[in-house]
């Protein structure tokens, strides 16, 4: 028997997790985001990411990249919530809400109406690309992952990942082009 | 399709991309709410800090030691590898693991039973596929099992607040403190939704403060009701260190 109850180390499991969570938070919402969670549900889903990535975590294979690996878990939570179809009508009526956040705000008013838009016109184009199009196109061009790290990850042949990416650029160019017509241009 | 058949995406095009897309951030207090509820749920202590207990270097060595025990490759992800080769994410975690300043449970859990993959080049290693990722649940925000998201949010949001209250005092090492907000819980919410985060934390409480025969009947209790729980490996180690019951 102790007398006294020696002092407990943090768990490492649990220390291995704080260490992704607290270094990768940002790159998982930011990847929610991408993937058109809205950011009145982007904690919700977080969360829901983070616990599975708790639960898988043992199973991360260590020789692959972290990213990857995460972006599949907010990938499938992404798909998940888009499912739903309340969120799916949320979330294409969402231009004014990417428009809405100071997220990119910047020094100047007339920059930050500017970055504001361009935030409002990219995630309405994005919203206009289908998810699985739109997430090679997020991880192919702003994660800069190689393809076939994005071919693996979503389970799906290279060829064909590299047919989705060029889709994902079509779809995403004539949404910019429609956008900005409809708004008189920019 | 290859990628020579494709070339570049139209610069402009890829330059309001990178412009507009959301940025890889997460808006400033997120990360603390989310470690505080993933703390309800999962086995790690809280996020918020806490007050003045002793930090714990030691641990955090020991825990980088099986870190680096479990990770050998320098193909490692690039998290994990600034976490176990130095530098800043890994001062970062760290004096992360420093500032937590929580008497957490060590859970020590057998290695895998199948010997550990050679490294591999990155372009030779295995698919991680989707499919054979977890799902997340379809995401109702704050979801809860149905019965509970069923309940008044207001009695949740109560119900939270005192286990907040709990955990930061448990984070302090203010185990008394702990114990009393959650008997308060208990007084108020014999049957509430946060029963099983309650029983957990005043498992951990009582073997802190030596109340080991304490911990034990209640700590029996929580495996007998909760035998699935996340929760579990953490009750069932500070029964473990709670001792012999007096």
């Amino acid at each position: 028997m102790h007398s006294q109850i020696e002092p407990q180390r943090p768990a490492p499991d649990a220390v291995a997790f704080q260490a992704v969570f607290r270094s990768e938070l940002a790159y998982v919402w930011g990847t929610l985001r991408r993937l058109g969670v809205s950011a009145r549900d982007a904690e919700d889903v977080a969360h829901e990411v983070f616990v599975q990535v708790y639960k898988k975590l043992a199973d991360y294979d260590r020789a692959r990249p972290l990213r990857p690996w995460l972006f599949g878990f907010a990938f499938r939570a992404a798909s998940d919530y888009r499912r739903l179809a309340r969120h799916r009508v949320e979330v294409l009526g969402g231009d004014e809400e990417a428009g809405g956040e100071p997220e990119a705000a910047g020094p100047h008013p007339e920059d930050a109406l500017a970055s504001r838009e361009e935030c409002a016109l990219v995630f309405a184009a994005l919203e206009r690309v289908d998810l699985d199009r739109r997430a090679v196109l997020v991880a192919y061009e702003l994660d800069e992952c190689p393809m076939k790290e994005i071919a693996e990850t979503l389970g799906i042949p290279l060829h064909t990942a590299y047919s989705r990416l060029r889709v994902a650029r079509e779809e995403f160019a004539a949404a910019v082009e429609r956008l900005r017509s409809r708004r008189g241009g920019a | 399709m290859k990628k020579e058949e494709l070339g570049p995406m139209d610069a402009e095009l890829r330059s309001l991309l990178r412009r507009g897309a959301p940025p890889l951030e997460a808006p400033s207090g997120a990360e603390a709410r989310l470690l505080a509820r993933l703390a309800t749920s999962l086995p790690i202590p809280p996020g918020d800090g806490g007050g003045g207990g002793a930090s714990a270097p030691s641990a955090a060595g020991a825990a980088a030691g099986k870190l680096a025990g479990l990770t050998t490759s320098k193909l490692v992800g690039p998290v994990i590898a600034s976490l176990l080769l130095g530098g800043g994410v890994g001062a970062a975690v760290t004096k992360a693991v420093q500032e937590e300043k929580v008497r957490v449970v060590y859970v020590d859990r057998p290695a895998p039973s199948t010997p550990p993959a050679p490294p591999l080049a990155p372009s030779e290693a295995p698919a991680a596929r989707v499919e054979d990722l977890p799902r997340a649940r379809a995401s109702e925000p704050s979801a809860r099992p149905a019965a509970q998201s069923a309940a008044p949010a207001s009695q949740l949001s109560a119900e939270r607040l005192l286990l907040d209250r709990a955990r930061a005092a448990f984070a302090r090492g203010e185990h008394d403190a702990a114990l009393s907000a959650l008997d308060e819980h208990q007084t108020k919410y014999p049957s509430g939704l946060l029963t099983e985060e309650r029983e957990a934390l005043a498992v951990r409480a009582l073997a802190s403060l030596g109340r080991s025969a304490e911990a034990h009947d209640r700590g029996r209790r929580f495996v007998a009701r909760y035998p699935e729980s996340l929760m579990l490996p953490a009750v069932e180690a500070a029964i473990a260190d709670a001792g012999d019951p007096r």
